[in-house]
């Protein structure tokens, strides 16, 4: 895996924010960047240059389903993975973001090695592809 | 699950807690506004965010009960049901298990589960949709979807991997591993940040203020040289920036300890609320001047002495709604919260329109205690009545209630503001209501002082309790029960000689030996002379901690340093005086 995948982590709370991102250190990831909340994030998205996102689905101002949609319907954003975190497995809420085009789930509370897990899938779908 | 280190946990009680302190008051504005959609969602992800928290810190109790009541919110937002005061109670009632449990995680505790009754509760609440047309089960406990599933489902919709018609995101391709560009290497680590603020310990606060604290005594030590010296223009000049420097510096470094009175504000909404259900008033909040910042230990030092008058004015001040509606009044009785700044101080009003304080009464339970004769309280003007309620041992009702009697009086939460430098002021007019003033200075870093001179020494008197400087005409000097005693426009004031409270050595009427100077203080209600030898003016200090084998040494607040290079001790007047009367 490339670790020096340029990553956002996207979560209004920011004790989550370091959770996520100590879990991504523990994984060997160091060029993670943070954004608050969809609004931010998208703008931080379309000029930095980043190759992976992780987000949260609950948020105030745009909610991570937003975002992901935003992400979708922009041409220099579509092809960009999308982690999405959320608090339960919820069937509907699930096929709702695999129909927007995320390309997988996290359920909180997850260990490093669960993520990895998550990560791993989604490289081998992206590898799989090319 | 997931072991998270310290500082996650430290974190997330801090932002957790930040979340729960809004989510009082949020609570109680939705029973006005039980259908306002951004209120039920900020309360909804207040649970949500704080059981995604609790959930990495393997806190499974937490994380129930924030589930329980997330879903409630879920269902209530979705509009398949409404906000009733059944569900208000459970909602609140959770609410207080939450933050219980938060309490029991910041002591370093693991909290017990919710009582089982509390979580049926909401679940019960979760199945009896009231009023509501065939609602569907709330989706939270709709089934949830499998990793298999899920791959399944994306196969289903972008089609097998392998058959991926999609390019490839090219940085995700081998050829990502070379370095990138310098340009945007350097723009990686500094990519726009949305937080505009940071959390700092307190601990490496209070040692820059500490610092600053030093710095501003090398200021004053190098304006006394100026002043000695006469020196080169040049030095003055540099003395007098470093002087403007360190005064801003000093400011803005204070600046960074100020809160928000709303953090300690923002509990009473919710806490007058419960009062009022329990005593079957009803009770209006209006707050003003929430956003009046003073100093964090201040914030933290005012929140039970003020938690205690807000309980006081509820359970003594505001009458019941058929009283009130006899008099005329509205049914629901308005407490007043008002926080202003005031020059160097903070004044925060705590006023209620409700029955006001009978001065008769106090008048005749203050006899009836035993605390004082008939005559003595019959002499007492109505404004020295009221006050008799800060008397030590004085509390007026004769059942002791379970919410203001909590063995805390009115004594303490005024001798609790003046430990602060602060003063209570109590205004109240019979059938309109009780008003108290509490004025507390804005920081407690800086200290403005009196200095004197006595025995060759210097002292630090802080400047809040003084009322007046005066000579000692020692022929106006009494004896009263072998204490010396000054009469002063009428009024005898108990003398306490500095020098010889330095030195019990030193004959009783040693003071009488030579030119002095009196400071008249005042201490609670009573007023005290010092004797001084000199009155040298007035200076703002840095209160320094004594050191280990000087600490708790009864009169004495701390140690600064004072322009001449010389160390003062600061004199603490409440407790000098106290242990001055046990002496005698």
């Amino acid at each position: 895996m490339n670790k020096n995948l340029k990553i956002l982590v996207v979560d209004d709370f920011s004790t989550m924010r370091r959770i996520v991102k100590n879990l991504l250190n523990e994984l060997g990831f160091n060029d993670i960047s943070e954004a608050d909340d969809g609004k931010t994030a998208l703008p931080m998205l379309q000029q930095g240059s980043f190759e992976f996102v992780v987000t949260d689905w609950n948020m105030p101002g745009m909610p991570g389903i937003d975002l992901l949609k935003a992400i979708r319907a922009d041409d220099k954003l579509k092809h960009l993975p999308v982690l999405m975190v959320t608090a339960e497995a919820q069937r509907e809420q699930i096929i709702e973001a695999a129909k927007a085009g995320v390309s997988g789930y996290i359920v909180k509370p997850f260990t490093g090695q669960t993520l990895k897990e998550k990560l791993d899938k989604i490289f081998e779908r992206y590898a799989a592809a090319a | 699950m997931p072991a998270v280190d310290d500082d996650i946990r430290a974190d997330f009680l801090v932002e957790a807690g930040e979340l729960l302190e809004k989510l009082g008051p949020q609570l109680v504005d939705l029973e006005q506004r039980p259908d306002d959609p951004q209120l039920l969602n900020a309360v909804f992800r207040a649970f949500h965010t704080v059981k995604g928290g609790a959930g990495f810190l393997s806190e499974t109790a937490l994380v129930e009960v924030c589930h329980r009541a997330e879903e409630i919110f879920s269902v209530l937002r979705s509009g398949k049901r409404q906000m009733d005061a059944a569900l208000m109670d459970t909602t609140l009632a959770a609410y207080d298990e939450v933050t219980r449990m938060m309490e029991v995680i910041k002591s370093g505790g693991t909290p017990a589960p919710a009582p089982p009754a509390l979580l049926q509760r909401l679940k019960d609440q979760l199945k009896a949709p009231a009023v509501v047309v065939a609602a569907p089960p709330p989706p939270a406990s709709g089934d949830t979807i499998s990793d298999d599933e899920f791959e399944a489902l994306l196969d289903q919709l972008h089609g097998k991997p392998a058959a991926v018609a999609e390019p490839v995101p090219p940085t995700l391709a081998p050829v990502a591993e070379a370095p990138l560009p310098a340009e945007q290497q350097q723009r990686r680590s500094s990519d726009n940040a949305p937080e505009t603020s940071v959390r700092i310990d307190t601990q490496k606060l209070d040692a820059m203020m500490n610092l600053v604290g030093e710095l501003v005594l090398v200021r004053n030590r190098l304006k006394t040289l100026r002043l000695s010296s006469q020196g080169a223009s040049d030095t003055d000049k540099a003395v007098s920036e470093l002087d403007a420097l360190t005064s801003r510096l000093q400011g803005s470094v204070l600046a960074l300890r100020m809160q928000p009175i709303k953090k300690v504000f923002s509990r009473f909404p919710k806490l007058v609320r419960d009062l009022a259900r329990q005593l079957g008033k009803e009770i209006n909040v209006v707050m003003e001047g929430e956003d009046t910042d003073l100093d964090k230990n201040l914030v933290e030092a005012l929140a039970d002495p003020l938690v205690h008058m807000v309980r006081n004015s509820c359970d003594h001040g505001i009458e019941m709604p058929d009283a009130r509606a006899v008099t005329g009044k509205p049914r629901a009785g308005t407490l007043l919260l008002k926080a202003q700044q005031e020059g160097e101080n903070i004044l925060i009003v705590i006023k209620d329109d409700g029955a006001g304080i009978d001065a008769e009464r106090l008048r005749r339970k203050v006899v009836e205690k035993g605390l004082m004769t008939a005559s003595d309280a019959g002499r007492l003007d109505a404004q020295a009545a009221l006050e008799l309620i800060f008397m030590p041992g004085f509390s007026t009702k004769d059942q002791v209630s379970d919410l203001s009697g909590r063995g805390v009086g009115m004594d303490v939460v005024k001798s609790s503001i003046n430990a602060l430098n602060g003063t209570v002021q109590l205004e109240s007019r019979l059938g309109q209501g009780t008003t108290f003033k509490l004025r507390v200075p804005l920081t407690l870093a800086i200290l403005p002082t009196l200095m004197v001179a006595v025995a060759g020494r210097t002292y630090a008197i802080p400047l809040p309790s003084v009322i007046e400087v005066t000579a000692l005409d020692s022929t106006a000097v009494r004896w009263l029960n072998r204490k010396p005693v000054l009469l002063l426009r009428d009024e005898n004031l108990r003398l306490v000689d500095l020098a010889r409270w330095i030195d019990p050595a030193l004959p009783d009427d040693d003071c009488l030996s030579g030119e002095r100077h009196i400071v008249v203080v005042r201490v609670n209600e009573g007023r005290y002379g010092l004797v001084v030898k000199q009155v040298k003016g007035r200076e703002e200090v840095v209160i320094k901690p004594l050191g280990a084998l000087l600490k708790g040494l009864a009169g004495f607040a701390g140690a600064t340093v004072t322009g001449d290079g010389q160390v003062a001790l600061i004199v603490d007047v409440p407790s000098l005086v106290h242990t001055h009367e046990r002496e005698a």
